[in-house]
């Protein structure tokens, strides 16, 4: 009797690290899937603020000397600027899309969502230079 | 043949068992309905707020909020004890609402609330709407009313449906024709109200940047708020008198922008870049709030029932905070930093972020997140604000998480966010916070919202 207990036991343990070692491994993969998709963005929203920094830099200096843009940049300005939103909005989209259904399927209450964001950060800092 | 007749009754009761209606039986509740799909409608406006034109702070303020708005007042009869906005909020009258006729049909609430929002997406963004959003308006609402139908008995669902929808769709017509009388009905049209000649002065706005020569919505103060009460909270405290003086309180609030600015850390840095959401396409002030009620209310697991409550409420409150933070702004028209601070401290000043093209005192992002804030404490706490947030809202857009301990907490942030950008001075941002707060406060307790919500 205490055998069968004994080895239940040692069956029961196994499994259990078994599991913690397969939602490791799915926390990982899910984690790495994330931080590839949002150094994507991060690299898309440093160019956008820096684009967007130099356009207003530019247009000051014109001002300051009463200056206006002429109908080519003010076109030029706004085919960047609707070129950028589109990158953004697609990839805004790919990311929710991944977003969500990881959350529905491996990460619902918020503590799992906070395990799964400092996963995804500490993975941002190896794949994303 | 008996045996023949007891198999023909027992197909009848297998039927009978089968159907899925929401059942008589079973209180027809709009708590008992999820709310997952009317959060992607909420989703969907902040798309649509970025993509079509002259939808800036305050003309998408009016959008999400006549759509929060609508929703609540589609289905309250559906709350047990919930009262009606109609005859609570100002000049909306119980008689312009259609009437539910709740004692003959058991409303299906999803499909009501479905009608009703895709209407009043398509009548709050109407002439600018482009082809593609109204497409996918009209597709989400198609989606939606199918898989609700579906889940109805094929005898009675069709009828069902349709009342439904009908209802849903004579109260988002009833709430669009009371918007059209606020003073903002189709504002987006001519979002700077041009021709318009500012004030002029040394304390006075002057544009700051090449586009727009004149500011955004001078005459927004005088919309009809929806809450008359919440005009309390638009006479801030004047703001400190300027000065050229340098020992001055007014010369002190713009080198504190200056050296802010030349000090920020990077997190800092980040911070402005944050809550300033974009500087090509953001779904404004509004929407980032409204983005943040979303995710509260799916990790909170809420019900349809709640996320009515909780989109109404923002949406009267983030109305009536632009139209108070508007009526300061254009009481003072008070000069920018980055204009005082070239012209009398350093001409080769330059801010994080773009200055918005309106005058400065006070900071909209400061006054909408103080109703935020409070909104959020009456909904998601016991009264003390206390919630772990972490903000998801933007990571699709490339900016990392923002956690925060309190409610409280995330509203300092996004006040002080101005500060950091160098576009705001520290008394736009603490000004705007309190009559925030109050208007989030006095929508919260002056109307008569359901109790227990679930």
């Amino acid at each position: 009797m205490k055998v069968n207990i004994f080895i239940w036991a040692i069956v029961g343990g196994l499994s259990v690290l078994g599991c913690q070692k397969n939602n490791q491994e799915q926390l990982d993969k899910d984690a790495k899937l994330m931080a590839t998709l949002e150094c994507e963005a991060r690299q898309l929203k440093e160019e956008r603020f820096k684009i967007a920094n130099d356009i207003r830099f530019m247009e000051d200096s014109l001002m300051k000397y009463h200056i206006s843009l002429t109908p080519s940049q003010s076109q030029h300005i706004d085919s960047i600027k609707t070129v950028l939103t589109m990158r953004t909005g697609k990839l805004a989209d790919k990311i929710t899309r991944t977003m969500d259904s990881l959350f529905v399927a491996n990460y619902q209450t918020p503590e799992q969502r906070q395990t799964f964001d400092a996963a995804t950060e500490k993975m941002l800092q190896e794949v994303c230079k | 043949m008996k045996k023949f007749l007891c198999f023909i009754v027992s197909l009848v009761f297998i039927a009978g068992c089968t159907n899925t209606d929401v059942e008589p039986t079973k209180t027809n509740n709009v708590s008992n309905y999820s709310a997952d799909f009317l959060r992607e409608w909420l989703k969907l406006e902040c798309r649509v707020v970025k993509e079509t034109p002259g939808f800036l702070p305050p003309q998408a303020s009016r959008a999400f909020g006549y759509v929060g708005i609508t929703a609540y007042e589609a289905v309250h009869s559906g709350i047990p004890n919930a009262k009606p906005l109609a005859g609570q909020i100002n000049r909306l009258a119980v008689t312009s609402m259609p009437v539910p006729l709740t004692q003959n049909i058991n409303y299906h609430w999803g499909i009501v609330v479905n009608a009703a929002v895709a209407d009043m997406m398509r009548f709050m963004f109407d002439k600018n709407l482009t082809p593609a959003n109204l497409q996918k308006i009209n597709d989400l609402e198609a989606q939606y009313l199918a898989e609700f139908s579906a889940t109805l008995n094929k005898v009675t669902g069709k009828t069902l449906t349709d009342e439904s929808v009908k209802h849903g769709k004579a109260v988002a017509q009833a709430i669009y024709n009371y918007s059209k009388t606020d003073g903002g009905h189709d504002s987006y049209l001519n979002p700077f109200s041009r021709p318009f000649t500012p004030v002029t002065g040394i304390d006075k706005w002057v544009p700051t940047d090449a586009k727009n020569a004149t500011p955004l919505s001078p005459f927004w103060s005088k919309c009809r708020p929806i809450l008359a009460s919440n005009m309390d909270y638009a006479t801030p405290p004047k703001p400190m008198a300027f000065s050229l003086d340098k020992q001055s309180d007014f010369y002190k609030q713009a080198t504190q922008v200056y050296n802010q600015v030349k000090n920020n850390t990077a997190d800092q840095v980040e911070i402005a870049k944050f809550w300033a959401d974009d500087p090509f396409a953001t779904c404004t002030p509004t929407g980032h709030t409204f983005n943040i009620m979303t995710q509260l209310l799916e990790e909170t697991n809420a019900t349809l029932e709640k996320a009515v409550v909780g989109y109404a409420m923002l949406g009267v409150g983030e109305i009536d905070a632009f139209i108070a933070c508007w009526k300061a702004k254009y009481d003072y028209s008070l000069i920018r930093p980055v204009s005082y601070i070239q012209k009398y401290i350093d001409p080769n000043f330059k801010t994080v972020i773009g200055t918005p093209a309106f005058p400065a005192y006070t900071s909209g992002h400061a006054t909408e997140v103080g109703v935020g804030e409070k909104i959020f404490t009456r909904l998601f706490t016991k009264g003390d604000g206390v919630y772990s947030l972490t903000d998801r809202s933007q990571v699709q857009h490339g900016f990392a998480t923002r956690k925060f301990s309190s409610f409280s907490e995330m509203a300092k942030e996004c006040a002080n966010s101005r500060l950091y950008g160098g576009i705001h001075y520290e008394m736009d941002n603490q000004n705007g916070l309190l009559m925030g707060r109050g208007i989030g406060e006095n929508v919260v307790k002056s109307i008569n919202w359901p109790t227990d919500i679930k």
